[in-house]
């Protein structure tokens, strides 16, 4: 029984539905008459179950799993956790510090575009959309502790 | 004729120049704000509403819908240019706009887009001015069985007419409705799979998974090839659709709009539904739908005539029942009772001027936006000459300040970097996420009226199959489900035929 892409992804879905399973255990069904808050996502988590068993059975023509191509999955982290510090960060350094700070890496480490246009860029951007979205659209933005 | 001597009235009130004026400044800051992912039609409206304290209430409906036109247009200016929906509404258009952006058809695509707009609000305005009040008074025999009929016949619908598998569509449909139970369930108060975290008492927001799936994802998978990658840069004689781009569009034009309007009246938030389900009908009708998600012109003028027919059919429970359709409109019905002025059955013989005003400013607005927006495509296009290694962390940070904007709640940030992650490995793995996105959004009321349903009925699944809408609506669904069964199995025994697997052979 070969590993197809579709299996692989069976698989997953049959992990996630268990876990939805679970989770949904934890509160009460309550009756037909009076369906609980756990009725609803019971079913939907028993139809992933359902679904996930289905795919795995009818997914044995799909692509293999090792011929999925990956190669931009370093890059792919690498955006991810950039965007995980800056998210970290932006409630403690400010929007304009994180928002700058995340476009010069991109620009300057990442992209490996000259630094002092990557600084311009950053620092332009972060202090046009602060100014557009914090004071002109009023819509808040974090500050840090020295006003920025 | 009645109708024409009070719309002759209305346009009377339209046409005065001070009213154009705030018509142009409302359409003009509805497309900027709607070009800000998660700054969409809500936050430009209540943006402006206090400034409108001091207008007439006219000139405040006619510039409050302005912005709600605008906002509509401008998120699907993001959708086509860098697959950023601005909103639900614009999840479908990012398909085909995207990819035809990717094939140096981003001016026609945004120039469909802006016709398709006109077109549909300009119809669905005269719709809105003949059927408002029949339309309403059938909207209102929409208990909790029929919408549970009509949300269910949605999610078959789009899983009937997908392009791509119909167990692997149904299951991302599944996984977006397992996604919208997280929060605080409205009938228990029980706050569910919020690993108690407060943040997500509210529930997961439709913006962040849709600016994850769709915009993020797509940047983690083109990124390593931002240097090598060429967006096909458009000349100027490209700008505008082609002749047979024109001709391929006017059907799903005219579908979008009578879809969008019909499901726009319905009150509740099924009027998002309308592009979804037009791209999936759209899709069915074509003699090619290999073609959609690869740059279809009909997948980019049959959604975005749909969203903004919806637009329109959504002003229907407002203005003729006093219903707000969902928080724009009723943001925009707090704008009238500041004014003094009830909307309801009566406003039409009570205030016909604001009625015929409004309906007549709404034509208005359609025009204005069709002038401001077609020259614009140039301006628009001319985003794509920046080489995609300069563009695309601008776009991530975009991404990443839109979603914040919602709620100020980095909550919302960590949501859309987890989905564009999870979007990432669902496209390497042929998924589409589209109905991810319709799950979440129908989720919530397709839970509370299965579950009002069975409180109605004691407990009786039957009621779906004693009120004569829902069961009709519950009956096509399963046919569709039954047909769609029947195709699959047939193609199986073509494939056998066609391999000289026959029936006997196989039963040896």
């Amino acid at each position: 029984m070969p590993l197809t892409r579709d299996r692989a992804a069976a698989l997953a879905l049959a992990v996630a539905a268990g876990v939805a399973l679970w989770a949904a255990c934890r509160y009460p069904f309550g009756t037909l008459a009076e369906p609980g808050p756990g009725l609803v996502p019971l079913l939907l988590a028993a139809l992933l179950l359902a679904g996930a068993v289905g795919l795995a059975v009818h997914g044995g023509a799909a692509t293999r799993l090792r011929e999925v191509r990956l190669a931009d999955l370093p890059l792919a982290l690498v955006l991810l956790a950039l965007m995980g510090v800056a998210t970290l960060a932006l409630e403690h350094a400010g929007y304009r510090a994180t928002a700058g700070g995340f476009l010069f890496v991109l620009l300057a480490v990442v992209e490996r575009r000259p630094w002092w246009i990557a600084a311009l860029l950053a620092g332009g951007f972060a202090l046009g959309s602060f100014w557009v979205v914090n004071n002109l659209l009023r819509v808040p933005l974090p500050v840090n502790g020295w006003g920025w | 004729m009645e109708v024409l001597a009070n719309l002759a009235t209305g346009f009377g009130i339209a046409l005065t120049p001070s009213i154009l004026v705030y018509a142009f400044i409302g359409c003009l800051f509805g497309t900027l704000v709607g070009m800000l992912p998660g700054v969409g039609p809500l936050t430009g409206i209540s943006l402006l509403l206090p400034v409108t304290y001091g207008l007439s209430p006219t000139v405040a409906m006619v510039m409050l819908a302005g912005v709600y036109y605008g906002a509509m247009y401008g998120g699907s200016t993001t959708s086509i240019l860098m697959r950023i929906p601005g909103e639900a509404a614009s999840v479908m258009t990012c398909v085909d706009g995207y990819a035809m952006t990717q094939q140096g058809r981003a001016g026609p695509a945004l120039a469909i887009a802006a016709i398709g707009s006109f077109v549909a609000g300009t119809v669905s305005v005269v719709a809105l001015m003949l059927l408002a009040p029949p339309l309403a008074a059938i909207a209102l025999k929409f208990g909790p069985p029929e919408y549970a009929a009509l949300l269910t016949l949605g999610l078959l619908v789009l899983a009937y007419l997908s392009g791509s598998s119909t167990l692997k569509t149904l299951l991302m449909a599944v996984a977006g409705l397992f996604l919208g139970m997280v929060g605080i369930d409205p009938m228990s108060g029980y706050t569910r799979f919020s690993f108690d975290l407060p943040e997500l008492g509210d529930g997961v927001g439709v913006v962040p998974v849709a600016v994850g799936l769709f915009g993020i994802s797509e940047i983690l998978l083109s990124a390593r090839q931002a240097s090598t990658l060429q967006v096909k840069q458009p000349k100027l004689s490209e700008l505008l659709p082609s002749r047979a781009e024109a001709r391929a569009s006017v059907g799903p034009i005219a579908r979008g709009t009578v879809l969008g309007f019909l499901i726009g009246v319905i009150p509740g938030s099924a009027h998002i539904i309308s592009s979804f389900v037009s791209y999936a009908v759209e899709r069915r009708l074509s003699k090619h739908p290999e073609r959609f998600g690869h740059g279809a012109v009909e997948g980019v003028a049959g959604p975005e005539s749909a969203n903004n027919a919806a637009t329109s059919g959504a002003f229907v429970p407002m203005l003729a029942l006093g219903i707000p359709s969902g928080a724009v409109p009723a943001v925009m019905l707090s704008a009238l009772m500041i004014h003094g002025i009830a909307p309801g059955p009566t406003l039409i013989a009570t205030r016909p001027d604001i009625f015929w005003g409004f309906i007549a400013s709404m034509y208005v607005g359609n025009v204005v936006l069709l002038i401001l927006n077609l020259p614009m495509v140039g301006l628009f296009v001319n985003l794509l000459r920046i080489p995609y290694t300069y563009l695309y962390p601008f776009i991530l940070t975009l991404c990443l300040l839109g979603v914040y904007s919602i709620n100020q709640s980095t909550m919302d940030v960590w949501i859309a970097i987890a989905c564009g992650g999870v979007g990432y490995v669902l496209r390497k793995f042929d998924f589409d996420t589209a109905p991810v996105v319709l799950g979440l959004i129908l989720a919530p009321m397709l839970e509370l009226s299965v579950r009002q349903s069975l409180a109605m009925s004691g407990g009786d699944w039957g009621i779906f199959l004693h009120r004569p809408i829902a069961t009709s609506m519950l009956g096509v669904g399963a046919t569709l489900l039954a047909y769609n069964a029947w195709s699959a199995l047939r193609q199986r025994a073509d494939w056998r035929a066609r391999v000289g697997l026959d029936e006997e052979t196989t039963s040896l």
